[in-house]
């Protein structure tokens, strides 16, 4: 069952002057479904909408168009108050894991901050202890600020927060970004560990594609507020179809100075959103970029289980065409 | 040639609960057009390293014992005159953020220009190896990038000018403190070949820290993997990665997610805590997390070499 339905979302923002108005899409119709139990990953550059289709789905963002559904019940367009009851079930990990933390609160009234929000009686002193225990902190840094926690020790208590209230669902924007190797798979084992426990479902963003690998049950890449390539985690590394996944996929640095790379070269600049690009968005920037990419915009087609829009899939495999030097 | 040796550098902090004792017995040499990088956990020290190299020790920090050696100078007591000269010209820096490095209501060409203050050549000449140096780093339209504002540029290409500025006056010694984390890995893999083609161009030596083990192992010659304040390993970036001899970069290596190739739910992490730098064990500093310890662990390893220039600092390494 889908705990989660998202439907031709559409983010817009408003830019420019007064006299110069405009508006550009942060997300430009995604439609997607999370499972009870599953982790969903989303990828993809900076500015690509990752984060700002996290905090639509969450409510934190106004859409423009397009539908979520959450348990079976609509909460696009619901207000601040309709939405407050809907936030026990749906908690968010944002990025800044010390930044996230009121500096003023002690971590033991941070944990337990969700039950006097929603007003949920509890033994908060218990309650504490549990949820610490939970993220392997012990009693003695519920009286520590924020500011006396290293980033891994800060990140366990925004897990802490997230899980207070046994959510359906956990978004957890970069949850392991600027962590050690070592934190980040402790980091990691705990979310998957509670994933198994409580059954909860996840939205995983970040850029580190080995961690996707490895905790993601289905995937989407994003690129410039659109899904280009989705489906199994599996498949997407096996065979990445779209060309823009490939390339993600390939400069992924590796801890081996033997390995041979080959990696697909992209140019390195990412068009505004203020002036997206005719055809498939991506053909500027794209190797295997023939003429009518230019002219019209790719439909998503299916290859295997993935949804891809992309105009010419790419085979197992595929290296980029030579192109001769154009000068 | 070396450019810079760092010798048995130890620094203290004083804090209110006693000293901390953040870096011990440190040396390592960063040889002429060399990449070095330094890898190791937030909280090795790392960044106290830096600033004692380029003399910015916070208030508190002191260096107690050690040398570290730059152009016929030793740092750790030099006059804050010659530091400043020093700085900027002959050593200079690139750090995680680059709107830290550039100056938000000042265009890009100003800032350049009042770096190279001390050529005594004409603003316009100035402008001209602006452009060129804005060129190598392959920004657009570098001559009408001077006339812009850093808010008006991407992330990488922030990144990527700041880098420019670094290498503008030729130093000897760049220090790239983890330049390419907040970039995404397309981002990451274009700035870290344009920093090694830099690199080889105007031959200048790198030291280069970062956490993350795929760029490490695919920029730098060298690396130092640093564990509390100590330097615990260190060798080629082959000898390391191939054949790691100490237990803590072993356990590193095998954390990285993208060294399982199956793939796995359950990540490896290394159990336990870095001990308290207020109140250093005696004997090995990773021996609480070690699980290979031996009863020798209680005394002060010794430096083992393992191969040549490859040492561990590990009484169960042996030579190969």
């Amino acid at each position: 069952m889908s705990i989660l339905e998202v439907k031709d979302l559409e983010v817009s923002f408003a830019v420019g002057s007064m006299l110069n108005r405009g508006a550009l899409l942060g997300v430009a119709g995604v439609s997607f479904d999370v499972k009870a139990g599953e982790t969903f990953a989303l990828v993809g550059e900076s500015g690509s909408g990752k984060t700002t289709l996290a905090r639509a789905v969450n409510g934190l963002q106004q859409i423009s168009a397009g539908s979520v559904t959450f348990d079976g019940q609509r909460i696009d367009g619901l207000g601040v108050r309709e939405m407050k009851p809907l936030r026990r079930t749906m908690s968010m990990m944002f990025q800044d894991p010390i930044g996230s933390l009121s500096p003023r609160m002690k971590v033991g009234d941070l944990v337990t901050e969700a039950y006097r929000i929603h007003g949920v009686k509890a033994d908060m002193k218990a309650e504490t202890e549990r949820l610490l225990s939970l993220v392997g902190l012990n009693m003695d840094f519920a009286d520590r600020f924020p500011h006396q926690l290293s980033g891994g020790q800060a990140r366990r208590v925004g897990v802490a927060r997230a899980i207070a209230l046994d959510p359906k669902l956990v978004i957890a924007d970069e949850p392991t970004a600027g962590l050690d190797v070592s934190v980040q798979g402790e980091v990691l084992n705990l979310l998957n560990d509670l994933r198994e426990r409580l059954g909860l479902a996840m939205i995983i963003i970040t850029h580190n594609l080995h961690v996707v690998h490895h905790v993601a049950d289905r995937m989407a890449v994003m690129y410039l507020g659109r899904f280009i390539e989705s489906g199994p985690t599996e498949e997407v590394f096996a065979a990445p179809a779209h060309p823009y996944s490939a390339a993600l996929l390939s400069a992924n640095p590796e801890p081996d100075p033997d390995k041979a790379k080959n990696r697909i070269a992209l140019p390195a600049e990412v068009p505004s959103l203020l002036s997206r690009p005719s055809g498939c968005e991506f053909h500027t920037r794209c190797p295997w970029a023939q003429e009518m990419c230019s002219r019209k915009a790719p439909e998503a087609v299916n290859v295997g289980d993935r949804r891809v829009a992309c105009h010419f899939p790419l085979e197992q495999g595929a290296s980029p065409p030579v192109k001769a030097e154009v000068s | 040639m070396t450019v810079l040796s760092i010798n048995d550098l130890n620094v203290m902090f004083s804090t209110e609960s006693g000293d901390l004792h953040a870096l011990r017995d440190v040396s390592f040499d960063v040889p002429e057009r060399r990449i070095v990088g330094i890898v190791g956990e937030s909280g090795c020290g790392k960044s106290t390293l830096i600033n004692s190299i380029l003399g910015l020790l916070a208030d508190n920090g002191r260096i107690e014992k050690g040398r570290i050696d730059f152009e016929g100078h030793d740092l750790t007591n030099l006059d804050a005159k010659t530091m400043r000269d020093l700085r900027g010209p002959r050593i200079s820096t690139v750090f995680q953020d680059p709107m830290g490095a550039l100056n938000p209501v000042i265009s890009v060409g100003q800032q350049m220009r009042n770096i190279q203050y001390r050529l005594g050549i004409s603003a316009k000449d100035k402008d001209q190896r602006s452009v060129e140096m804005l060129k190598m780093v392959r920004i657009p339209d570098a001559e009408h990038a001077l006339d812009r504002f850093p808010h008006e540029f991407s992330g990488g290409m922030k990144q990527r000018i700041a880098i420019a500025m670094a290498l503008m006056m030729e130093p000897a010694l760049l220090i790239a403190d983890e330049p390419t984390t907040a970039l995404d890995a397309t981002l990451e893999v274009t700035t870290i070949e344009l920093l090694k083609d830099l690199q080889e161009e105007i031959g200048c030596s790198v030291l280069f820290i970062s956490h993350h083990l795929g760029v490490i192992a695919e920029l730098c010659d060298d690396v130092v993997v640093m564990y509390a304040g100590e330097v615990v390993e260190r060798g080629s970036v082959r000898q390391v990665f191939n054949n790691p001899s100490h237990p803590y970069t072993a356990r590193l290596l095998e954390c990285d997610p993208a060294r399982q190739s199956e793939r796995t739910r359950l990540l490896p992490t290394i159990p336990g805590e870095i001990p308290d730098l207020r109140r250093r064990p005696a004997g090995c500093i990773f021996a609480n997390r070690c699980d290979r310890g031996v009863e020798a662990c209680g005394s002060t390893p010794p430096e083992r070499e393992v191969a040549e220039g490859h040492i561990a600092r590990c009484v169960l390494a042996e030579a190969s």
